[in-house]
């Protein structure tokens, strides 16, 4: 009997344990059904009012769609003004198509969601600026978008290289571009009657005659793999673009001579204390804050991080660095801010290119420019503030040292790992000379031949 | 049903197992067998047999990163055991001993555990920095301020400031275990130890200790499969790469470095062997760890089957 | 027992009283700096406070509707939290109370658990639920979770085996059930390592970030960690947001867990055994 009991209170149990999930269930799939039914809604909505819509489009069938977005995660607070603004504009272009933005584009969540091949409707993706949009597209993950013919007449060369794959176009064009620059102290420079340098001859004076009044030239963070990395990012070009771009083309004889030069620059300027002290023990939020606090001059940090500056009430400038030529340097970057690919599972695959053309439209690269900044790329968008003209003055779009060291990289070669990772710290502590960073590097590359 | 009456252990295991194994367990070994493929997550699976673990173990530059990051695992389990449970310990037997504030000081130690891993961060830094940091400016000010230092970025003190983190962040989690520990010890049994002059620290030793031993052993056993798999501190701030020369590398961020790469906004390549590589030092730390726990729960409980 | 503690207990309780200032300062440090402009935070960092405002606090609760964050976490966390007790406490009675074969076994199999990265069985899970149907779904989260019981059970089951037997017994003797012990007799006693566990696992459920992202993808489902994480990503350009968002998701929380977290322990446990 009493074992009897017990196995009734036990099955009992089982039965709550399975109720209480079939009831988290039905009560989560409030948010699910919330879209099948929208859709549906949709579908019988856009029933009723066929005669009295507008056709934006004659080959769209009268049908109402939701597409499914997967916006970028990690940029979610940046990018959210400016999506709201672009998708409000899509819609009201094509009523009949009905956007479901979600910022669930993370790394992680996209991995996943081509691993078990749940792919949103579109996704952003990142060009041709990592492996994996290649990846995927030859996996078949991704729609081709070939046969709508999208006009590239207002592209650079540049923009529609990064969004094909193999002779085919997979994704939207990039229209603005992102690179590393100097911020400075406007106040700082005038109270030392300093200008911006023309030359990088100038800069180098700027940096001794700041250093000589017991300034801190440069706030920089040492001990962050990327906040040690953007300093060279920016003197590379300016100082050995020929020999990044022999690099990057593979030649066989590369005169490696600027780029010894370059390096020992680098370890000079910690060495002279330009960089401020302890550097390899300050990490990069606290070289942010100590300029922006107006204990150091200047600091070197990527346009995409203007917002920081130019809300933080410094008077801050900000200019592109000079190399011994005379001409401003920036590096090449292409921002992935507006570029997305469709799945090749979409149900809607014209719907979907539809977004796609919209985003390379002049229209929506206007909305991101006046909500997001950035430099165009492309020449009929309008720039009307101070900060973007500052930034949009360089006269050479120079090589990214970590791009061009990437497209090395192989199974047992990685020279952007052991660039960021070995040769720029023990350059900045004085354990490594020009010559010997060179050599560690040329040891990497050849092993990716 | 007989068969099941003489087993009642078995009504009180099915579901957990059932569900466990559903949700938990399957997917592990689902995505274990991952480390036998040449496979970066996306493109073509290729099997390779066991030579994904060859190659970790071969390839010298591979197997470096790897002992290193175990290395810091271990320091950070060893000052664990040693420094902090003892401290969790007296701070449960403090609250337990009905010391006045004691929740207050409950709710205080256990509270950074609320806090998002990057605002810790970031608040150490305002308060630590070398350039900024308050801390030193009160060094200043008190006229000791030669002593000024970037506290967060001693070189060679990575792996103990990631362990001190880690310890200020998680020290309430064992204290609230020893505590319900010590709350289970019968009253009758503290009380007359109490009225037999026992002091203060005589029940700690000889009543409490006691009471509390297996917790404290469990807890050690935690300690080491946490030191093995934490590693947002490090993340955060040494980057993927684990620091300068990796010094603050530890197991679970080799792991995530190999399975997942660095993705920044620059791009760059993932390898095309990472998925499968990661796996196979998921594997291979799952190992470790699983042999250890062996050991452990073999030796703790060999009394009980008896 | 508070008397005769030593000149030892003395001083360590004077530290742990500076150590506990030490958090309160930290917390009043965040909290006072959420409550400046953004401004003021990136370029006055120490300088004199000017400005205070709940400004932050607005944007949070109106624009992102913290609220609704608030509630999803809650539901999650209470759901998760009762099938985890229930799973948890059930199978650790089973291992600490009762003899037989492959017992440690069993232990070893509960602790497999914690011995892999969890973003390593992520895609198999994920077909899992997608099969179910409950991809974008809360009931996602909340089985992964509720059924994430390595831990609970791992340091339940010590508890459950120092019980005394004869109470077992004896209630054997009355004619009680199998499960009329455990609910009645075992679980009341359990209950200060019950809210030990309790409270270790709500932290863990109530911050974990890397299961909402992947399952959820709805805003109307999101929890706080992601609103948290919105913020953080880019520190530096919404540091304001990112101490605001900090102090609401850390404050109301310790408040409870001060006050209530005797009552909601009781209803856990009501909710998971007693039914």
């Amino acid at each position: 009997m009493r074992k009897m009991k017990t196995m009734k209170k036990t099955l009992s149990l089982l039965l709550v344990a399975a109720l209480l999930m079939s009831v988290f269930t039905a009560c989560s799939k409030d948010g699910k059904t919330d879209k099948t039914d929208t859709k549906q809604n949709d579908n019988t909505k856009a029933e009723q009012n066929d005669s009295s819509k507008k056709e934006p489009d004659s080959k769209t069938e009268e049908k109402q769609v939701t597409l499914v977005v997967w916006g970028d995660t990690a940029n979610q607070a940046t990018q959210e003004t400016t999506f709201t603004a672009l998708n409000k504009a899509f819609e009201d272009k094509y009523p009949n198509i009905k956007l479901d933005y979600q910022y669930s584009g993370s790394y992680e969540a996209l991995n996943v969601a081509v691993q078990s091949d749940s792919l949103p409707d579109l996704f952003w993706v990142q060009g041709n600026k990592t492996n994996k949009m290649k990846e995927m597209a030859e996996g078949g993950y991704l729609l081709n978008l070939d046969k709508y013919n999208f006009e590239t007449s207002r592209f650079p060369d540049e923009c529609i290289q990064y969004a094909t794959e193999s002779g085919s176009l997979y994704c939207s064009f990039p229209s603005f571009f992102d690179y590393a620059l100097m911020y400075y102290n406007k106040d700082m420079f005038q109270k030392y009657n300093l200008s911006v340098p023309e030359t990088w001859d100038d800069f180098v004076n700027i940096l001794e005659t700041l250093k000589s009044n017991g300034e801190t030239p440069i706030s920089f963070g040492g001990k962050g793999e990327f906040d040690r990395y953007w300093l060279m990012g920016v003197m590379g070009p300016a100082l050995y673009d020929n020999v990044l771009g022999q690099i990057n083309d593979r030649v066989t004889d590369v005169d490696y001579s600027n780029m010894v030069k370059g390096f020992n620059y680098y370890r000079e300027f910690a060495e002279k204390g330009y960089l401020g002290e302890n550097i390899e023990a300050t990490d990069g939020t606290g070289a942010q804050l100590a300029f922006m606090n107006g204990k150091a001059a200047m600091i070197v940090d990527g346009t995409w991080s203007n917002s920081i500056y130019s809300e933080s009430g410094l008077n801050v400038g900000r200019f592109a660095l000079p190399g011994e030529d005379g001409l401003k340097y920036s590096q090449y970057g292409p921002s992935n801010v507006n570029t997305y690919a469709a799945s090749s599972k979409t149900k809607y695959p014209d719907e979907a290119a539809k977004y796609i053309e919209f985003l390379n439209s002049l229209e929506a690269q206007q909305i991101v420019f006046d909500n997001f900044g950035s430099i165009p790329m492309v020449k009929d968008i309008e720039i009307a503030d101070e900060a973007t003209k500052e930034m949009a003055d360089f006269d050479v779009v120079g090589y990214n040292i970590y791009n061009v060291l990437s497209s090395w990289a192989g199974e047992n070669c990685a020279p952007q790992d052991i660039f960021l990772g070995d040769i720029l710290p023990k350059l900045m502590m004085s354990e490594y000379n020009g010559d010997e960073a060179v050599a560690k590097l040329k040891d990497e590359l050849a092993k990716g031949n | 049903m007989n068969w099941i009456k003489k087993r009642p252990y078995l009504l009180f295991l099915t579901p957990g197992i059932i569900l466990y194994s559903i949700f938990v367990i399957y997917p592990i070994f689902a995505a274990a067998n991952i480390s036998l493929y040449k496979w970066n997550g996306i493109g073509k699976r290729v099997f390779v047999g066991i030579n994904n673990y060859i190659e970790l173990f071969t390839n010298q530059d591979l197997f470096n990163q790897m002992t290193n990051a175990l290395k810091n695992s271990f320091l950070i389990f060893a000052l664990t055991v040693i420094f902090v449970i003892p401290i969790q310990i007296i701070m449960a037997y403090i609250i337990y001993s009905k010391a006045r504030g004691k929740s207050f000081f409950q709710a205080a130690i256990f509270s950074p555990q609320f806090i998002a891993t990057p605002i810790i961060v970031f608040i150490f830094t305002l308060i630590f920095d070398g350039n900024i940091g308050l801390f030193n400016k009160l060094l200043e000010v008190a006229g000791f301020g030669h002593l000024a230092k970037p506290w967060l970025g001693i070189p060679k003190m990575g792996i103990y400031i990631v362990w001190g983190m880690i310890s200020w962040a998680g020290v309430g989690v064992g204290m609230i275990y020893f505590l319900g520990a010590m709350k289970m010890i019968a009253f009758e049994e503290m009380e007359s130890a109490y009225l037999e002059g026992a002091g203060f620290w005589k029940r700690l030793f000889y009543i409490v200790l006691p009471n509390i031993k297996m917790t404290a052993l469990n807890l050690v056993l935690i300690s080491y499969i946490i030191g093995m798999t934490i590693f947002d501190y490090s993340y955060i701030l040494g980057g993927i790469s684990g620091g300068i020369k990796g010094s603050v590398d530890v197991m679970s961020l080799f792991f995530y470095r190999m399975a997942f790469g660095d993705s920044n906004p620059l791009g760059g390549v993932i390898s095309d062997n990472s998925i499968g590589m990661g796996t196979t030092i998921a594997c291979v730390l799952f190992f470790m760890v699983f042999i250890v726990s062996m050991v452990q729960i073999l030796i703790v409980y060999r009394k009980e089957e008896e | 027992m508070n008397k005769h503690q030593g000149k030892a207990a003395g001083f360590i309780k004077a530290f742990l009283w500076i150590y506990c200032s030490f958090i309160v300062f930290i917390l009043g440090y965040i909290t006072y700096n959420s409550l400046r402009p953004k401004s003021q935070i990136l370029s006055n960092t120490f300088g004199k406070p000017t400005g205070l405002s709940f400004d932050n606090y607005k944007k949070l609760i109106i624009d992102d509707k913290f609220f609704r964050y608030f509630g999803n976490s809650a539901i999650i966390l209470i759901a998760s939290l009762v099938l985890l007790i229930l799973l948890s406490s059930l199978t650790a009675y089973g291992i600490a109370r009762y003899k037989f074969k492959m017992k440690k076994f069993v232990r070893i199999f509960f602790l497999i658990g914690l011995m892999f990265p969890v973003q390593l069985g992520i895609v198999p899970i994920f077909l899992i639920m997608s099969k179910l149907g409950l991809i974008n779904n809360m009931a996602s989260v909340i089985l992964i979770s509720g059924t994430n019981v390595s831990m609970p059970v791992f340091m339940l089951s010590n508890f459950f085996a120092g019980l005394p037997k004869e109470m077992q017994e004896a209630a054997q003797i009355d004619g009680a059930g199998e499960w009329t012990i455990f609910q009645k007799i075992m679980m009341p006693l359990a209950k200060p390592v019950v809210m030990a566990v309790c409270i270790t696992v709500s932290v863990q459920i109530w911050n974990q970030f890397f299961i909402p992202l992947i399952f959820i993808q709805s805003d109307k489902l999101k929890t706080i960690p992601l609103l948290v994480t919105k913020y953080t990503n880019n520190l530096m350009s919404s540091i304001n947001l990112a101490l605001a968002i900090s102090v609401l998701s850390t404050i109301p929380i310790l408040i409870i867990f001060i006050f209530f977290s005797n009552k909601i322990i009781d209803g856990v446990m009501a909710g998971a055994v007693k039914g």
